[in-house]
């Protein structure tokens, strides 16, 4: 009897090249990719922290945020850089501009050649529907000197209510005692505020100082206040000041007041906004108003206010800081620090050339934060010399809209890995409008565009609800920076992630990993040598087989 | 079969096999004429609204851009997608119920350099 006979071993050869040839066919790379963090991008916020310098009069533009939104309503609108010059005595400006308008605008003289200063500014504005608004950082070399930006932000928050006052024309007083310059009411509904105020000031004399101050009227109480010298008599400078007020009830009322030591006092561009905090969630707010003060040399840093907590759940929030800051020498400089997580985000140096002086140092960001613990700080020290002074030192954290990626439907089980060729995926973002159409979008690993979800709508609640089949295309290449994307009814989703974060209507991303299929398969090429290899090793193990035959006698 | 056929059709079988072997370095496969092709179109209904869905397969053997057009609710949608050789795009579109003017949903698809659409639907919603 023949164990195998040379016919049966053709045709298993043949088998195994046809079976081979189809494995080939279904070939898909393997590529394992590292697992990635998940995060996203809140609405409205754009950023370039980069150093970008200019020797041009002309306004440059450092950071752009555009946007349509997709309901009339308020905005928040929040701008925030630092800027210096190469050398000393060199003035560089910085605004925000709205295309048409300053919001506030500033001219600042460093005495050496690395002191900073801060600019930030804010608005409320009431905005139309399916109406693109653009807003610029900008700044400007004023004698052609070579002057630079870096961490610059902006930001734009939804509101549901509009309790702002502005007086932009200028005012001035030779006053030595309090002027009003702008005056805030409002009837509070016994829930928190947060305050913002906001101006550009300037004495006429760069030896006599112009003092502002947020006054809280109800509460017959300072809130901050600025001493500002300018370098050259005229130049402007930065009012920038918010505190929360706590469970406010009935009638409030908020003043920037300002004056002069000597000579003209002047002020431009005033504004005080009361933001309800009802309108976001997950407030979390801290403050330390005393003076403090330090002369050790070397210079450490000492903290001054600190804001610890835990998110409900990861997402992004927006951090602000604010503070005031004091150089007792004229020859020596005090060092500020905003610190997140013991991690600097922002250090600004600054030598005065009025030791009288308190002028603002501040910075705003937008950070992706799991649901542990988390600590911002704002530091203190000085350098070389002298001793450095903080006060009215506060640091709020806003939590903003966010979206994710979850294993289920019910949105239980946040998963930012995935497996290619299995499953869906559970996209949702909170925050958004109400019974409002969006677009959702799907971008591989390639950063091409393989799904689009169009006039999917928010709940009651402004949370959006859509899924992706993980299947629908096998050659979809996996790996890391998958992403979902939102967009408003009106954008158009570009072809490639590249383009996304600059297209008009763009509001928010989450990043999830696929993981390739668990079966492994082999390109065409690998395929095919290994089975005809293993069709010659197994004919010629074969042939070295001798069949037994079993002879009967009959 | 006799073992002199057997051994020539075996033979005959792994030169196919060199040849196949070869091409895969040498010479991808082709499959003639290129074209795309739409898939699992379909129309959906829930109460709240109609969800229209298909995906668009790119067969023309190279990258592919499409434009899918849609007019719907009185609004007009542009979707620009750019499609790999060999590979899907899914689209879905939601048409609210409350917020519908119970006329046609109209789905155009063209591809770049070709005159006529790949792909025109109509959808009457009602």
């Amino acid at each position: 009897m023949q164990i195998i006979n040379k016919k049966t071993l053709n045709l298993l050869i043949i088998v195994l090249v046809l079976t081979g040839l189809l494995l080939g066919a279904f070939a898909v790379p393997t590529n394992a990719g590292a697992p990635d963090d998940s995060y996203t991008i809140e609405r409205y916020h754009s950023e370039n922290f980069s150093a970008l310098s200019t020797t041009n009069i002309a306004w440059q533009n450092k950071t752009t945020i555009s946007f349509t939104p997709p309901n009339n309503a308020y905005f928040l609108l929040i701008s925030d850089c630092v800027i210096g010059a190469e050398f000393a005595r060199d003035p560089v400006q910085a605004r925000l501009f709205d295309g048409s308008t300053p919001y506030n605008e500033i001219k600042y003289t460093p005495k050496l050649a690395n002191s900073e200063s801060s600019f930030t500014s804010h608005r409320v504005l009431s905005l139309t529907a399916d109406t693109t608004y653009t807003f610029n950082n900008q700044f400007s070399s004023v004698g052609g000197d070579n002057v630079s930006i870096r961490d610059s932000t902006l930001t734009a928050i939804q509101l549901s209510d509009n309790i702002t006052a502005e007086h932009n024309a200028i005012q001035s007083t030779t006053n030595t005692d309090y002027t009003d310059a702008l005056t805030l009411d409002f009837t509070g509904d016994g829930g928190d505020y947060l305050i913002i105020a906001n101006a550009d000031t300037t004495n006429s004399n760069n030896t006599r100082e112009t003092i502002t101050e947020l006054y809280y009227s109800t509460g017959t109480a300072s809130w901050g206040e600025n001493i500002y010298s300018p370098y050259i008599g005229e130049d402007y400078g930065n009012f920038f000041i918010f505190r929360k007020l706590t469970a406010a009830s009935d009638a409030q009322q908020f003043k920037i007041r300002y004056k002069a030591s000597g000579n003209t006092a002047s002020i431009r561009n005033a504004h005080i906004s009361a933001i309800d905090l009802d309108d976001v969630s997950d407030i979390q707010y801290a403050e330390s108003e005393a003076v403090s003060s330090n002369s050790t040399l070397p210079g450490v840093f000492q903290d001054k206010a600190t804001l610890t907590f835990s998110p409900v759940a990861e997402g992004n929030y927006s951090i602000s800081m604010v503070s005031l800051i004091n150089q007792s020498d004229t020859g020596g400089e005090i060092h500020s620090a905003e610190i997140t997580d013991g991690v600097n985000f922002d250090t600004q140096i600054y030598t005065p050339d009025d030791v009288a002086t308190y002028i603002v140092s501040s910075h705003s960001d937008v950070f992706s934060v799991n649901n542990t613990s988390h600590t911002y700080k704002t530091q203190f020290k000085p350098v070389s010399a002298g001793t450095a002074s903080m006060k009215n030192s506060r640091i709020i954290a806003i939590r903003m809209n966010t979206c994710e990626s979850y294993f289920d439907s019910a949105h239980t089980t946040v998963s930012d890995n995935f497996t290619n060729l299995t499953g869906t995926l559970y996209f949702w973002a909170q925050g958004l409008s109400t019974n409002t159409d969006y677009k959702v979008s799907y971008y591989d690993h390639d950063g091409d565009k393989i799904s689009s979800d169009v006039d999917v709508t928010s709940n009651a609640n402004g949370t959006l609800a859509t899924e992706f089949d993980l299947s629908t295309d096998s050659g979809a290449a996996p790996g890391a920076n998958w992403r979902a994307a939102v967009f408003t009814s009106s954008a158009s989703p570009p072809t490639t992630w590249d383009a996304v974060s600059g297209t008009t209507g763009f509001i928010m991303a989450d990043r999830f990993h696929v993981e390739a299929s668990a079966i492994p398969e082999f390109p065409d090429l690998i395929a095919a040598i290994a089975v005809t290899g293993s069709c010659f090793a197994i004919y010629i193990w074969m042939r070295k087989r001798r069949p037994a035959y079993v002879y009967s006698k009959t | 079969m006799s073992t002199q056929k057997l051994r020539i059709f075996y033979i005959v079988s792994l030169v196919i096999l060199v040849v196949l072997a070869a091409s895969l370095i040498f010479r991808p496969l082709e499959t003639g004429h290129g074209y795309s092709e739409l898939q699992r179109e379909q129309l959906l209904q829930t109460e709240s609204e109609w969800i229209i869905q298909f995906d668009i397969l790119n067969h023309e053997g190279k990258r592919q851009h499409y434009t899918i057009n849609v007019i719907a609710n009185g609004k007009e949608h542009n979707e620009e997608v750019s499609i790999e050789n060999g590979r899907i795009f899914s689209y879905i579109h939601h048409i609210r119920r409350d917020t519908s003017n119970n006329k046609d949903a109209q789905f155009v698809i063209y591809a770049q350099g070709k005159n006529e659409p790949i792909e025109q639907v109509t959808y009457h919603l009602k």
